[in-house]
């Protein structure tokens, strides 16, 4: 019964992954360009030298990161679109912390607390979204859209009074670098050597994490059943306003996370943006696409690198037919959730029924 | 005088700001009533500022000169017809096949803006589309009017009034009406309330829910479209940016009622153009007369720009425990689950 849920759970993720290449291609097709630019895009942008591997594997880092953040809180039942935002205070504390800590502070020991102020204020941010639903009862999701556009205006100001040229990239401490020279010596190909850095080792440890708090620990069960049925949760016993909360620190841990990652793991520091990044916002489609399951996530971090980085390939064709593609993928899989409960409820039934 | 004349500026920009957001705000409204949560404003706008701008530029090529006010009136319909499809799937997919309304809705942002852009490369071989003022075939589109303007040291001050925004203001008040005095706003309420007493008093659910998110998808594609029509003149990414998650703050704030609407929508306004306007009122290093003014001028306009986020996070708080919302909210409705 297991192993046939993970592999419909599996096919359709597939089948959606198919489909919305398909719908892909027509529509480069219909408006008379190569329908096969995408497929070759992803390959080559992805594996033609390992230079592009290596950077394929730096671009999926956060995304690995903010799709887990958003799996997390959807098991709870919570919609973290918030992620975005965290991620941005991630970013934000890492700086901060990497360039106020005493010069003498240890490399290691510099870039260690930076990431932790990174995942501390992430989850902080979003334990304040947790708090508000938990305690008023207000949709997360709205909030959170608030705190999106709250963290991305107060970080570019922020920013730009760290210089005095607004505008220009603020570096960090370099100490704080969290780079893998020899990682990246593995994946150089000519010249052009990969931003390799330990953020990779970070969020796979955290995959591994995800997969132990739902499958090994009562934790894990009591917020699966909040986010299956919060009323009979509560009347087992279980504080699902605790529960809120703690899934929506955790979820925001990741999410802060990623950003830290993303900002130590890249040379040159970061500069105001007048939009979002679009790392937390990805991380709804991957968590989706991967069913919530960790490994899922894992492997729908992997493709959405390889189609993110793939657009630098298909210069013939407008890249937003990556997005395209992107959304139909969220809608297949999302209608085949749908599906996939009602033939497991079937499946159940008709089980019971041959019991009896 | 100048001081009239920078209020006149700043109630411009506010309507400027705000009209979009009435005009989304008011969509979601009919969508969120009938208990159905519309995240795909966002993209419904967006998909009603790319409409429209394509069906003007498009259209231009084969009216005369003196037909500005043909561009106006189709781009505003086509506009709302593009996003009302995107209501129509919004409605399929968490009506009919009971997706979580906020994928739905995700989806929806995710997909009108990358086809928007990629129709407009197609086009125009660029991602911004050319611009719906100056074109080639020599119409001008009516905008807007200037009903007082003055001039005080070579600095010209005007109230600026923009026909979309009179259009806008129009359909509040007709919702207002709707949802006070008449047979279908109160089925809409029904609906969002509780969809197994509406059904049992013969309202059917479906078609009740089906047209509330229609109508929202038409208002959020017009309300994308004023934004083409009032500041941007052309279709690009950065067009909508926010507007519609903005709306939908909007619409908490003011209540879920059309007068409440207006209100929010204006505090976001003029924040908004305080926001804009404040280093030219108040430049920094000026020789300033005392030392208030000087404090002021030293303002960071990051203020002003979050202002309304946080205003709309407090109100949530403060009104949550008599809560406005329907109670259906965001619950698929299934016929057999009585």
């Amino acid at each position: 019964m297991q192993n046939n849920k993970a592999l419909r759970k599996l096919l359709i993720s597939l089948l959606s992954v198919l489909i919305g290449l398909l719908v892909g291609s027509i529509i480069l097709f219909a408006t008379g360009n190569n329908p096969l630019v995408v497929m070759t895009g992803i390959i080559k942008g992805t594996f033609s030298n390992s230079y592009k591997t290596g950077e394929w594997i730096v671009y999926m880092t956060p995304l690995i990161l903010t799709g887990l953040s958003i799996g997390f809180a959807m098991r709870t039942g919570l919609f973290n679109i918030g992620a975005e935002g965290q991620f941005i205070v991630g970013t934000i504390a890492a700086l901060i912390t990497a360039n106020t800590l005493p010069a003498s502070t240890p490399a290691f020991l510099i870039a260690t607390l930076s990431l932790l102020a990174a995942a501390g204020f992430g989850a902080l941010y979003a334990g304040i979204v947790g708090l508000i639903k938990a305690k008023f009862g207000v949709h997360e999701v709205v909030i959170s859209i608030m705190f999106n556009y709250i963290a991305l205006e107060v970080s570019n100001a922020l920013l730009n009074t760290m210089t005095s040229t607004p505008g220009t990239a603020i570096a960090y401490n370099t100490n704080a670098s969290i780079s893998f020279p020899q990682l990246a010596q593995l994946f150089t190909f000519q010249s052009a050597v990969p931003r390799m850095n330990y953020g990779i080792v970070i969020a796979l440890v955290c995959v591994v994490l995800y997969w132990f708090v739902f499958e090994k620990t009562i934790f894990g069960f009591e917020i699966k059943a909040v986010g299956f049925n919060p009323f009979a949760a509560k009347s087992a016993g279980i504080n699902t306003n605790q529960k809120i909360v703690t899934t929506m620190l955790i979820a925001g841990a990741f999410a802060g996370l990623a950003g830290g990652i993303y900002l130590l793991g890249m040379p040159g520091g970061i500069s105001p943006a007048s939009s979002f990044r679009n790392y937390g916002f990805d991380g709804i489609a991957i968590a989706l696409l991967g069913q919530l399951q960790p490994v899922g996530i894992l492997f729908s971090s992997m493709l959405f690198s390889m189609l993110r980085g793939g657009v630098k390939e298909m210069t013939t064709v407008p890249s937003e037919i990556i997005d395209i593609i992107i959304g139909i993928v969220i809608l297949c899989s999302s209608i085949g959730m749908i599906f996939e409960e009602k033939i497991g409820n079937f499946f159940t039934k008709s089980a019971k029924e041959g019991d009896e | 005088m100048v001081i009239i004349g920078n209020l006149l500026i700043i109630l411009s920009f506010a309507l400027i700001y705000a009209t979009p957001l009435f005009a989304a705000a008011l969509g979601g409204l009919y969508s969120e009533k009938s208990g159905v949560v519309n995240i795909g404003l966002e993209g419904m706008m967006t998909f009603g500022a790319f409409s429209g701008t394509v069906t003007v530029l498009l259209l231009n090529q084969f009216v005369g000169v003196s037909s500005g006010w043909i561009l106006f009136v189709s781009g505003i319909i086509v506009a709302a017809l593009g996003g009302a499809l995107w209501a129509l799937l919004h409605g399929y997919a968490s009506i009919k096949l009971g997706i979580d309304q906020v994928i739905s809705g995700t989806v929806i942002n995710i997909l009108t803006l990358a086809i928007g852009l990629y129709l407009t490369t197609i086009l125009w071989a660029t991602k911004d589309s050319p611009s719906i003022l100056n074109l080639s075939g020599g119409a001008n589109i009516p905008i807007k009017f200037d009903p007082i303007s003055f001039t005080v040291n070579n600095s010209v001050y005007s109230l600026s009034i923009y026909y979309v925004s009179i259009l806008i203001l129009l359909i509040a008040a007709l919702t207002w009406y709707v949802f006070k005095y008449t047979k279908f706003g109160a089925h809409i309420s029904a609906v969002g309330e509780n969809p197994s007493a509406a059904d049992a008093m013969g309202i059917n659910v479906y078609k009740v829910r089906y047209t509330a998110v229609i109508i929202s998808g038409m208002l959020a594609g017009l309300g994308g479209f004023s934004v083409v029509l009032m500041t941007s003149a052309k279709f690009a990414a950065y067009v909508i940016a926010g507007k519609g998650f903005v709306s939908l703050a909007v619409l908490i704030f003011g209540r879920y009622n059309a007068v409440g609407i207006l209100g929010a929508g204006l505090l976001f306004g003029f924040t908004s153009a305080l926001g804009r306007i404040w280093p030219t009122l108040l430049p920094v290093g000026k020789d300033y007369s005392n030392e208030f003014l000087v404090f002021l001028s030293q303002i960071n306009t990051v203020w002003f720009l979050i202002l309304p986020y946080i205003v709309t996070v407090i109100t949530l708080i403060l009104f949550s425990r008599k809560s406005v919302s329907p109670s259906a909210l965001g619950k698929p409705y299934q016929k057999e689950q009585r």
